[in-house]
C-alpha cells in the first residue's frame, strides 16, 4: 500500500487554486459517458450527486433510508463554521484553518485543512442561494454565534435545525438533479461490497431493502459517503441505521482505514436512563454558550439540586479552564465530566451525569431570552427527562458522537483504492483527533459540493468509460459472495439476537475503548471482542427469509462488520501509545489529566491495511509535517 | 391549452370554484334572509316585495340561472373532490380521532346532501306549489297601495309554518345549513388564500357568525308563527293573477 | 406498567394485513415509544417470530422516518411529538394501544407499520428548490432578507416529512407538506424566480400522487410535529391562483 497523499507543493494559500489550476478536465460533452456511483446521500452524498450531475456526469445515488432527506445529517442541531468574518471580531480563513489544526490536536493535514477553511465561504454562499433559512439580523444580514471551542463568532445556524435544514438544502438540489433525469436515485437499497477490477473500484453490490433482491451496479467512480461508526459502541448519538459497512467492506477489499481510534465524545447528551435504551440523545453544545456546568463539590450528595448551597458546588470546567470555561473544546469537556463521576461527584441515576444549570442566564437575560435561544432544546429534553429545564438544571453526559477516523484519502479524496473517494464523516482527512463543534457540515459540504466535483474529474480524465459493465465475473463473484453471506445469517438459528450481540460489543468498547483507554483495557478489549465474534457466527438468530423486508438480516449484516471493525479499532487505540484529541490513554497524561501528546513517536496517521486477518493488519504511517502551525501543547486554560 | 387543463383538473381549482360558488350562494341567502324577515312588517311589505322580485322580469331570471349555475358548480365540484378524497384513503383506519377539526368541517357532505334536498323540497313547497298546493293558493292578496291582487305571499307562508311537522323540517334544514355554512364560509376565504395571522382573527369568525346570523334570521319566521308573534292575515278570497293554473280546489274560492 | 398492543401486521404490499394482540408487561414509564416496539421486538424474535417492521432512524424527532398511528392520533396522544420522542409515562398501567400504519394510497403500506412516502420526494423534485448550479452563488449577505421572512421561512423550512399530515387528514390530503415547502421558498428573495412555476408543478405532481383535497379541517397542523402553520396552505392558494390568473 502507498500513501500518496498527492498535497500540491506550494505556498499554504496557493495549493487548492494551484491543484485546481493543474488538475485535469473532462470535456464537457464526454462528461455523460461517465458514470458515477455515490453511497449515501446526507450532506456529502446528496452535495457531492447534485453538483456532479449539474456537471453533467450521470449519477446514480444509493441510500438504505426511504428518501435521501432521512440521512442523519439531519440531526446536527448547532451550525456550520465559515470564515466569512462578518462578525469584524478577527476571523480569517488562517484562523480558522489554525483553530481546526489546534482542535484536532496536530494529527491532521495541513494542506487539507486550509482547503476546507478556505471553501468554507463558498458554502454559505451556496446555501443561502438555495434559500436555507439562515439566522438573520434585524437589517437582514446574517447572524453568526460563537460555538464550541472557539473564540469569535463564525458559526451560521438555523435555529437549532442547522443540519436539517443545510440537509434539505442539498437534498432540493439532488432533487432537482432526479427529476431531471440526471442522478437516479436508488432508495432502501444498502450497499453490501464493492466491487474491484483490475485493482480500480468499478462498483458495489446492493440489496434491495424491501424485496431483498441483490443487484450489483458498475460505474467508472465509486464514492462513499456514509457517515461514521459511532454505534460501534451500541449506546451512540448517532441514528440506529448508521454502520461501519461501507468503510469495512472497503478495508476488506485493501482501502486504507485510517486512525480508527479517533473518536469523538460529546460532551451534551442526555444520561442514559435504563436498560432498554436504544440510543442517546444529544443536546446542542450552544447550551453551553449560556449554561454553567457543574456537580457538587462532595462526593456522594444526594442533595437535590437546589438544595446544594452556591458555595458546595465545583464549576469545574470555570475552575479548571478559566479562559474557555463552560465552552472549552468537547473532548475536554467530556474527559473533565468523566473525572468528577469517576470520583463519584456524578448525579442522577447511576452518578453518571453532571449539571448544565441555566439559573444564572434566566436571571441575567429573562426567561423568555432563554427560550428564543433554546426553546426548541429545552422542549426535547423535557419530553425525554420528564424534567423541567428552566426550574431544575439539566443533567447531562458525553456520549459517542462523532468518529473523526475512516478510510484514508489523499488530496483528491481518493482511497487507496483507485476510483474509490470518500467524502464526510467517513473519510479521515480533515479533523485530525478531535473535531470542533460546527466543523463536520462545514466539510461534509466542502467535499460535496467544493472540492470532488474539482478532484474526480481529474481521475475520471485517466479513466475510459463505460469499459466495465457489471456483467464483469468479478461482479457475478461479488454478488455471489453477498448471497452466501445473507444465507449464512439466516442458517445460523441460534438463541440470540442481533441486538444483544450489539449492545454486549458497544458496553465492551465504552468501557474500554471509550472515553479513556488504557493498555489493559485495550487489551482485554482485544481478547474479548473475537469472542463475541465467535459467539455472534454460532449463535445468533435471524429471522425471517431473504426476499422480504428484514430488519433483523439488515441488523446481522451491520453487526457483523462492527465485530470486525471493533477488533481494529482497539488495536489502533493500542498502538497509539499517546493521548491526543479524542483518544486518551490514560498512561499519558499531564500532572492536572490532560493529554499528552507525543510528537516524536506520534505525529503520523495511522493507516491500517487488511491482511486476511482481522487480528494482524498492517500498519502504515503517513507522517504529518507542520509548516504553517507550529506543534505546540493545547492548551485552553 | 395543456395547463389549462391541468388548472381545471387541479383540486386546488376545483377547490377554488367550490369556494367562489358557495360565496355565491351565500350572497343569495344574505339578500334571501333580508327579504323573508319582512314577514315581521306585515303582508303589504313583503307581499310587496314579492311582487317586485316577479316584476324583475328578465333580471330575475338572470339571477335564478346564475343561482342554478352556482349551485351546479357547487354539487360538481363537491362530487369531484368527495370522489378524489375517497379515493385518496380506500382502506380507513381502525381508531381514528380527530384533533382539531370541527364537526361541522367532518360532515360538509352531509350537510351539504341535506340542504340540496332542502332545497329541492323547499322550492316544490313555496316556488312550485307542489307541496301543500292548499296553502300555496290560500288566496289573492289586494295590494293596500296599488290595489292591485297579488300572490299572497305572506299567508302561504303563514299557513306552511302553521304546520309543526314543515315548522320541524325546516328547523332542521336550517341547522343542516348553519352547520355547512359555519365551516364553508371559514374554508372558502382560506381557499380563496385569504388567511394569515391577522386575517384569520376575522376569517375564523365570519362563518360562525354567519351561521348564528342564518340560524336566528330565518328561524325567527316559523317560530314566530308557531309562537303567534306572525299571524294569518284576513283571508281576502282574491286569486293572485299570478296563480295561473288554478286547481280549483275546494278551498280555492276563485272569483 | 403492563400494555395490551394491537399492531397491524402485513408481510408485504400486496399481501392481506391484519390485527394483532400482543401483552407486554414490565414497561417503563421513561421507555420512549419506539424502545417499547423493541422490547416487544425483542420477546418476537426470542420466539422466532418475525419482528414488528417500522421505520425509526435518528429517534431525535427530526428525520421524519418514524410514522404510525397511535390510538387513532398519528405520532400518539402527544402534540408537537414525533413518536421517537413519545414516551411511555404518557400511558397508563393497563391501557390498550392501537397501532396503525399511515392510511393513503399515496403511501402504500410496505411491511407492518412501514409505508412508502416516495411521493413526497417526487413532489419536491417537481419543483421544491431554487434552481442554482453549485459555484453560481453570490455572497450570502448580497441579499438582505428581513428577520420576519426570515423567520418564517425558518418555520415553513422546519418540516421533517414524516407524512403526519396527510394521516390525520380525513381526506389524506398532502396540502400542508407541499404549501411548507411553497412557503419556504416563497418568503425568500431566491425563491421568486420560480415562484408561480414552482407551485403549479408542485400542485400538479400532488395531484397526481393520488392525494386527496384540503378542506381546511386544520387536521394537519395539530397532528404535525413541528407545528406547520394551516397559514402556509392558505400562502399556497394564493400563489396557485396569482400563477394562473396573471402568470
Amino acid at each position: 500500500m502507498k500513501l500518496e497523499s498527492n498535497i500540491p507543493s506550494g505556498p499554504i494559500e496557493q495549493k487548492w487554486d494551484k491543484h485546481r489550476a493543474e488538475a485535469k478536465l473532462v470535456n464537457p460533452s464526454n462528461k455523460r459517458k461517465y458514470r458515477i456511483l455515490i453511497v449515501g446521500s446526507g450532506l456529502a452524498g446528496a452535495s457531492a450527486a447534485a453538483t456532479l450531475a449539474e456537471l453533467g456526469y450521470n449519477v446514480d445515488c444509493f441510500t438504505f433510508h426511504d428518501s435521501p432527506r432521512r440521512a442523519h445529517s439531519i440531526a446536527a442541531q448547532g451550525g456550520i463554521n465559515a470564515a466569512k468574518n462578518y462578525q469584524n471580531d478577527g476571523d480569517s480563513i488562517y484562523r480558522l484553518f489554525y483553530d481546526t489544526v489546534k482542535g484536532g490536536d496536530f494529527r491532521a493535514r495541513e494542506g487539507n485543512v486550509y482547503r476546507l477553511a478556505q471553501v468554507s465561504v463558498n458554502i454559505i454562499d451556496q446555501c443561502v442561494a438555495q434559500g436555507v433559512p439562515f439566522a438573520r439580523e434585524y437589517g437582514g444580514y446574517l447572524t453568526n454565534r460563537s460555538f464550541g471551542g472557539a473564540q469569535v463568532s463564525r458559526t451560521f445556524y438555523a435555529k437549532g435545525q442547522t443540519g436539517q435544514q443545510l440537509l434539505l438544502g442539498a437534498y432540493s438540489a439532488l432533487s432537482r438533479q432526479i427529476g431531471a433525469g440526471t442522478v437516479t436515485m436508488h432508495t432502501r437499497n444498502e450497499m453490501m461490497e464493492l466491487v474491484l477490477v483490475d485493482g480500480h473500484a468499478r462498483g458495489i453490490v446492493t440489496r434491495d431493502l424491501v424485496t431483498g433482491k441483490i443487484e450489483s451496479w458498475s460505474g467508472d467512480a465509486v464514492i462513499f459517503a456514509t457517515g461514521g461508526y459511532s454505534n460501534v459502541f451500541y449506546l451512540s448519538t448517532n441514528a440506529m441505521a448508521c454502520n461501519v459497512t461501507s468503510i469495512w467492506r472497503a478495508h476488506k477489499k485493501g482501502a486504507g482505514l485510517a486512525n480508527p481510534c479517533f473518536t469523538q465524545i460529546h460532551p451534551t447528551s442526555i444520561p442514559q436512563q435504563g436498560e432498554y435504551q436504544a440510543k442517546l440523545t444529544l443536546m446542542s453544545e450552544s447550551l453551553r454558550n449560556d449554561g454553567r456546568v457543574w456537580v457538587p463539590l462532595k462526593a456522594n450528595d444526594n442533595r437535590a439540586s437546589h438544595d446544594i448551597p452556591e458555595n458546595e458546588r465545583d464549576y469545574y470546567l470555570e475552575r479548571k479552564y478559566p479562559s474557555f470555561g463552560n465552552l472549552s473544546p468537547r473532548d475536554i469537556a467530556s474527559r473533565a465530566a468523566k473525572e468528577v463521576c469517576d470520583e463519584g461527584r456524578g448525579v442522577g441515576p447511576g452518578g453518571r451525569g453532571v449539571y448544565l444549570d441555566f439559573s444564572a442566564a434566566i436571571n441575567r437575560l429573562g426567561e423568555k431570552t432563554i427560550a428564543e435561544r433554546y426553546g426548541n432544546l429545552f422542549e426535547m429534553y423535557e419530553r425525554i427527562s420528564g424534567e423541567n429545564p428552566y426550574t431544575s438544571p439539566m443533567r447531562i453526559y458525553p456520549a459517542p458522537h462523532y468518529t473523526m477516523g475512516g478510510l484514508w484519502v489523499d488530496y483528491n479524496l481518493m482511497s487507496t483504492i483507485p476510483g474509490l473517494h470518500v467524502l464526510g464523516e467517513a473519510n479521515f482527512s480533515d479533523h485530525g483527533a478531535n473535531r470542533l463543534g460546527a466543523s463536520a457540515l462545514m466539510q461534509g459540504l466542502a467535499d460535496g459540493y467544493f472540492v470532488i466535483p474539482y478532484t474526480i474529474g481529474h481521475y475520471l480524465a485517466g479513466v475510459k468509460p463505460g469499459e466495465i459493465t457489471n456483467e464483469h465475473p468479478e461482479f457475478k463473484k461479488a454478488v455471489a459472495d453477498v448471497e452466501g453471506r445473507v444465507s449464512k445469517f439466516l442458517s445460523i438459528n441460534g438463541k440470540r439476537t442481533t441486538s444483544s450481540f450489539h449492545r454486549e460489543l458497544g458496553m465492551l468498547m465504552w468501557n474500554n475503548c471509550g472515553m479513556a483507554r488504557s493498555e489493559s483495557s485495550l487489551k482485554e478489549a482485544l481478547q474479548r471482542i473475537p469472542e463475541i465474534r465467535e459467539e455472534f457466527w454460532n449463535n445468533v438468530n435471524v429471522v425471517g427469509s431473504a426476499n422480504e423486508l428484514n430488519t433483523a438480516l439488515e441488523h446481522a449484516g451491520r453487526v457483523a462488520d462492527f465485530l470486525e471493525f471493533a477488533e481494529l479499532m482497539c488495536i489502533d487505540a493500542l498502538e497509539r501509545d499517546e493521548s491526543c484529541g479524542g483518544h486518551f490513554r490514560t498512561e499519558h497524561q499531564t500532572e492536572d489529566g490532560e493529554a499528552k501528546r507525543d510528537d516524536e513517536k506520534f505525529c503520523h496517521s495511522s493507516v491500517w491495511e487488511y491482511s486476511g486477518d482481522t487480528a494482524k493488519p498492517n500498519l502504515h504511517k503517513e507522517q504529518l509535517t507542520f509548516e504553517n502551525v507550529k506543534l505546540a501543547t493545547r492548551s485552553y486554560k | 391549452m395543456s395547463s389549462l387543463l391541468q388548472f381545471l383538473r387541479s383540486t386546488v381549482f376545483t377547490k377554488i370554484v367550490m369556494a367562489i360558488t358557495g360565496l355565491l350562494i351565500i350572497g343569495f341567502l344574505i339578500g334571501h334572509m333580508l327579504g323573508n324577515l319582512l314577514m315581521f312588517a306585515g303582508p303589504e311589505k313583503i307581499n310587496a316585495y314579492a311582487l317586485g322580485l316577479k316584476n324583475l322580469g328578465p333580471l330575475l331570471w338572470l339571477v335564478r340561472l346564475g343561482m342554478i349555475a352556482a349551485f351546479g358548480l357547487h354539487i360538481w365540484s363537491s362530487i369531484q373532490l368527495a370522489y378524489r378524497n375517497k379515493m385518496a384513503r380506500p382502506v380507513q383506519y381502525d381508531t381514528k380521532k380527530s384533533l382539531k377539526s370541527t364537526f361541522a368541517s367532518r360532515t360538509m357532505l352531509v350537510s351539504g346532501l341535506a340542504i340540496l334536498f332542502f332545497v329541492i323540497y323547499h322550492l316544490l313547497h313555496y316556488t312550485f306549489g307542489i307541496i301543500q298546493p292548499n296553502t300555496y293558493h290560500a288566496g289573492g292578496y289586494r295590494m293596500e297601495s296599488t290595489g292591485e291582487i297579488v300572490h299572497h305571499v305572506y299567508n302561504m307562508v303563514v299557513a306552511g309554518f302553521q304546520n309543526p311537522y314543515i315548522s320541524i323540517s325546516y328547523i332542521l334544514a336550517l341547522i343542516f345549513l348553519s352547520s355547512h355554512v359555519s365551516h364553508a364560509t371559514t374554508s372558502a376565504f382560506h381557499t380563496l388564500g385569504v388567511m394569515n395571522p391577522n386575517a384569520k382573527k376575522i376569517t375564523s369568525k365570519i362563518g360562525p357568525a354567519l351561521a348564528g346570523l342564518f340560524l336566528v334570521g330565518y328561524l325567527s319566521i316559523p317560530i314566530g308563527v308557531m309562537i303567534g308573534v306572525i299571524k294569518k292575515a284576513p283571508d281576502q278570497k282574491y286569486v293572485s293573477t299570478m296563480t295561473k293554473d288554478c286547481p280549483d280546489t275546494p278551498d280555492c274560492k276563485c272569483e | 406498567m403492563k400494555l395490551s398492543l394491537k399492531i397491524w401486521r402485513q408481510k408485504n404490499k400486496n399481501s392481506e394485513g391484519i390485527f394483532k394482540n400482543y401483552v407486554l408487561s414490565d414497561v417503563s414509564p421513561d421507555m420512549s415509544f419506539l424502545e417499547m416496539l423493541d422490547t416487544l421486538n425483542e420477546q418476537l424474535l426470542s420466539k422466532n417470530e418475525d419482528p414488528v417492521a417500522f421505520d425509526h432512524d435518528c429517534r431525535e424527532g427530526i428525520c421524519g422516518s418514524c410514522s404510525m398511528m397511535i390510538n387513532g392520533k398519528p405520532h400518539g396522544p402527544e402534540s408537537k411529538t414525533t413518536t421517537c420522542q413519545l414516551h411511555m409515562r404518557k400511558f397508563k398501567d393497563g391501557d390498550e394501544v392501537i397501532v396503525e400504519p399511515w392510511r393513503a394510497s399515496a403511501f402504500p403500506v410496505i411491511r407492518d407499520l412501514v409505508v412508502d412516502r416516495s411521493a413526497f420526494d417526487r413532489i419536491i423534485q417537481a419543483g421544491g428548490f431554487v434552481s442554482v448550479n453549485t459555484g453560481n452563488a453570490q455572497d450570502g449577505n448580497t441579499l438582505p432578507i428581513p428577520k420576519p421572512d426570515a423567520d418564517a421561512a425558518m418555520d415553513a423550512a422546519a418540516c421533517i416529512g414524516c407524512g403526519a399530515c396527510v394521516a390525520a387528514c380525513k381526506n389524506a390530503s398532502a396540502m400542508l407538506f407541499t404549501a411548507a415547502k411553497v412557503s419556504h421558498l416563497g418568503y425568500l428573495p431566491q425563491g421568486q424566480p420560480e415562484r408561480q412555476r414552482r407551485v403549479l408543478k408542485m400542485v400538479e405532481q400532488m395531484d397526481n400522487e393520488g392525494f386527496g383535497n384540503c378542506t381546511n379541517t386544520n387536521d394537519c397542523e395539530a397532528a404535525c410535529p413541528k407545528g406547520i402553520s394551516v397559514h402556509n396552505i392558505a400562502r399556497l392558494n394564493r400563489d396557485f391562483l396569482k400563477a394562473k390568473l396573471f402568470g
